[in-house]
């Protein structure tokens, strides 16, 4: 229940600064480590993959098992199916 | 992938991913510049690291030529340059997306088919809307685009207005989920 109040609070609060995306920029920020989006130039980064001993996502599927906030990208995903509705640009 | 895969350094292997993901883009950039105000910017780039080797020269000198070749139908302008990482960019000028496209298919196709595709980095689209650019990364090895809106301010980017497009977009063009991989180009020479 309390994850449920999470995404009604959510979507209160875009609806009414009428800026989910900035909601949803704004969970980014204190989203910690895993899901945000990197400073580091793709350049710098592209040797980095290989030394992945883990496939990310594992942490976050472990993670989820106990958190009492729904997922942060999930959140975030629901922030962007507002958008896009209020948007108007999905069928 | 699997675990062991992955331990294997398995994901070396994995096969490209469909080429048509990068078609996506030609009907997406309609759909940015007649419905939301998102106009190309007549420029796109494919990013790769040279390599010293006369096979790899001979692939690039004989893709440069088909392109000056079909640039002579298609109105398409190649320059390129070296940036300070070591990768060299690959400038395609056309003000028709399609042809941009079209372009830096070719010249993936072309390092691919050699032998190369581990050295292709990213294609690159410039867009901008009524004040600033902005960009779609094309990642070769996912097979997936991200937006980059650089800010205001040295190596700043605009998250917020990256999410928006994702949202405006999502539906058109494959996009990279993992945002932790939505990796910026500082200094994109387009």
């Amino acid at each position: 229940l309390s994850r449920y109040r999470e995404f009604a609070a959510d979507r209160g609060a875009a609806i009414i600064t009428a800026r989910p995306s900035a909601l949803a920029s704004a969970l980014m920020k204190i989203s910690s480590g895993m899901h945000q989006i990197p400073q580091k130039d793709l350049r710098a980064s592209s040797e980095l993959s290989a030394f992945y001993i883990f496939p990310p996502g594992v942490k976050s599927a472990v993670g989820g098992l106990f958190s009492t906030h729904p997922p942060m990208e999930k959140r975030i995903a629901a922030l962007e199916r507002l958008e896009a509705q209020l948007q108007g640009t999905t069928a | 992938v699997g675990f062991f895969d992955v331990l294997r350094g398995g994901s070396r292997k994995l096969k490209q991913p469909a080429p048509d993901r990068l078609f996506a883009m030609s009907t997406a950039a309609v759909t940015m510049d007649t419905g939301l105000g998102l106009h190309p910017a007549g420029k796109a780039a494919i990013v790769f690291q040279p390599l010293a080797t006369s096979d790899f020269d001979e692939i690039v000198s004989e893709m440069e030529e088909v392109l000056q070749g079909t640039g002579e139908e298609t109105g398409t302008e190649i320059a390129k340059s070296d940036d300070e990482f070591g990768y060299r960019w690959m400038v395609l000028s056309d003000p028709d997306v399609e042809d941009l496209v079209v372009g830096v298919n070719a010249i993936s196709t072309a390092l691919i088919g050699g032998g190369y595709g581990d050295r292709v980095l990213c294609a690159v689209f410039a867009f901008r809307d009524d004040k600033r650019p902005f960009y779609w990364i094309y990642n070769y090895k996912r097979g997936t685009f991200y937006p980059f809106v650089p800010a205001r301010g040295e190596q700043q980017r605009d998250s917020e207005a990256e999410l928006r497009l994702k949202a405006q977009i999502g539906a058109e063009l494959p996009i990279e989920p993992e945002l932790e991989r939505w990796f910026p180009l500082w200094g994109i020479p387009i």
